[in-house]
């Protein structure tokens, strides 16, 4: 009450305004003469008058507000529902915009919870994939009859080797929110990224007698060369992992009047139509990955996120059972200062 | 005898450093205690430092520090973090290299040969050449010397030569011979390797030595 005439005060200055004005007009105009009793009927009637709208208007405003305290108090859920209806131009643009505040936050909580699902499931798939590589290397260790010790090492060596692939892919996955404050961009040849990748897989190229052709390695780009490897290292374990004994893989660098481009092929068993849109995507996992059931599916997703952050760019392209091709794009005039800033989450 | 002082937690790396360093000839000592690093130092007075820069308690930084104070011994930190501020860091304060791990020893030595020629300006005394009955193989220019006779080998058959010769005796297979290729960079397929051998052994048989290299058929080659 006390509160409802405190918001009211105006009303009442300007109706005492307002009556004090009438009074003093028609008492003081020689022409109307009214007598003090008429005055005060006036008065009267007048002051009701105003009670009555006062009253009602104190009736309205109460509901309005004490329904306001109730969603106030309602569970956290239902606050918006259980708002009392709007009267007032004023109360709806109030409502409006609690709403969309409301939707607003409603998305944010939906986006958050599918990051987070999200996150979980790849831990879950991680954890799988790499559980893999540590129980093949125990049974190694386990079972060793009729080995000699050198070939359980190269077979350890093997499984360590897959188990430093996932846990460096686990590693730029955590990392790819920090980007923006961990990079570092000069100038490099192509054969500075791809020799290490390239000694990092030797073993397997060699197992697997696939052969390596360079061409045109010597073209300079700017980049962060962290970053780039790791890309250049998920491109090139691909090649290596959809490719049959004694296929060859082809790196070469091509010169544009538009920018540069390194392009890994191989002449491996290829993408199919259906599935190459998809390849980017997060979780994807081709055949060989459903078939070892346990498989991330984000490497291409990393490589493809991490390279537009850089200011490159993915494409691929494929023909089933003929092999497939994937070219790193580097336009010239990238603005690096602009690099991070755009991206930076 | 140089004496290196070697500042790293994990046992396993510790001991793998100070072996190599043993068949290097250097004198490595470990430290046991990580809250006394500097009393070691003082009492093992050696002529370089190796320092992990994650290690309990403080890190390789604050050790840094500690050392530079009292002394100008060169340093190298050892790191397993790669991000650049970490390089800048061991740099400024007052670290003189950096090596990443995992770390390859033989690029550690280098280092380590090096920051010593510098320091203490000393002449190289790593052997130059290898021998192998009665050649002698030069590593400064890739030349087989054999009598009177000398080749010049392109880079594969010198490498591959002096894969031999580093385990003479022993049956090499083709993979761990195309391994160390790979290693240097040069990254040879099953094709290449039987080309370079079959050249190798051209050049080899015009001075007289045809059967140097053997074949073990399905196992690999070795010097006999």
């Amino acid at each position: 009450m006390t509160e409802y005439i405190r918001d009211r005060v105006f009303l009442f200055i300007f109706y005492i305004a307002a009556m004090v004005f009438i009074t003093i007009f028609l008492y003081l105009e020689p022409s109307v003469r009214l007598r003090i009793g008429n005055l005060i009927y006036l008065h009267a009637v007048v002051l009701f008058l105003f009670l009555l709208y006062l009253l009602f208007d104190f009736l309205r405003c109460s509901r309005f507000l004490s329904g306001l305290v109730q969603a106030a108090n309602a569970l956290s859920g239902y606050r918006l529902t259980a708002m009392p209806a709007p009267k007032t131009a004023g109360q709806k643009k109030i409502c409006r915009l609690l709403d969309k505040i409301e939707r607003d936050n409603r998305q944010k909580v939906q986006d958050l919870q599918h990051s987070i699902e999200e996150n979980k499931d790849f831990v879950m798939a991680w954890v799988h994939q790499v559980k893999t590589p540590i129980a093949a290397g125990k049974m190694l260790i386990n079972h060793n009859e009729g080995q000699s010790q050198e070939q359980i090492l190269d077979r350890l060596e093997d499984e360590f080797s897959k188990i430093d692939y996932f846990v460096e892919q686990a590693l730029y996955y955590s990392r790819t929110d920090s980007f923006s404050n961990d990079y570092f961009i000069s100038e490099y040849a192509f054969h500075d990224l791809v020799n290490p990748v390239l000694k990092k897989y030797a073993k397997l190229f060699i197992a697997k007698k696939i052969s390596v052709a360079l061409s045109d390695l010597d073209l300079q780009i700017l980049t962060d060369k962290k970053w780039l490897e790791f890309i250049i290292d998920q491109l090139i374990s691909n090649a290596l992992k959809y490719t049959d004994v004694r296929g060859r893989v082809r790196i070469s660098g091509r010169k544009y009047s538009s920018g540069n481009r390194l392009i890994i092929e191989d002449n491996g068993r290829g993408i199919s139509p259906e599935n190459i849109r998809r390849v980017f995507e997060k979780g994807f996992t081709g055949a060989i990955g459903r078939k070892a059931r346990h498989s991330t599916g984000i490497g291409l997703y990393l490589a493809k996120t991490l390279a537009l952050k850089l200011g490159h760019n993915i494409s691929i392209s494929s023909e089933e059972g003929k092999g497939t091709t994937v070219i790193l794009d580097f336009p010239n005039n990238i603005d690096y200062t602009g690099v991070a800033r755009e991206h930076s989450m | 005898m140089f004496t290196i002082f070697v500042v790293e937690d994990d046992p396993i790396m510790k001991e793998i450093i100070i072996d190599t360093l043993k068949k290097w000839r250097f004198n490595g000592i470990g430290v046991a205690d990580f809250d006394h690093i500097i009393q070691a130092f003082i009492n093992c007075k050696p002529h370089l430092v190796l320092l992990d820069i994650n290690l309990p308690a403080f890190d390789g930084y604050y050790w840094c520090q500690q050392l530079r104070a009292i002394s100008k011994v060169p340093i190298i930190f050892i790191s397993s973090r790669d991000t650049r501020m970490d390089k800048i860091m061991a740099m400024n304060m007052g670290g003189d290299d950096f090596i990443q791990k995992p770390i390859d020893m033989d690029v550690l030595m280098a280092k380590i040969n090096a920051l010593l020629r510098r320091t203490y300006s000393y002449p190289d005394h790593e052997p130059q050449v290898l021998g192998y009955g009665g050649t002698v193989l030069n590593l400064k220019d890739s030349r087989l010397i054999y009598h009177d006779h000398q080749i010049d080998l392109t880079k594969n058959e010198f490498r591959i030569l002096y894969m031999l010769m580093k385990h003479a005796g022993e049956v090499l297979s083709r993979d761990k011979i195309m391994r160390a290729l790979w290693e240097d960079e040069s990254f040879v397929d099953d094709n290449t390797l039987t080309v370079n051998v079959v050249r190798l052994r051209k050049k080899l048989t015009e001075i007289g030595l045809e059967s140097l290299i053997k074949t073990k058929k399905g196992q690999g080659y070795l010097l006999e």
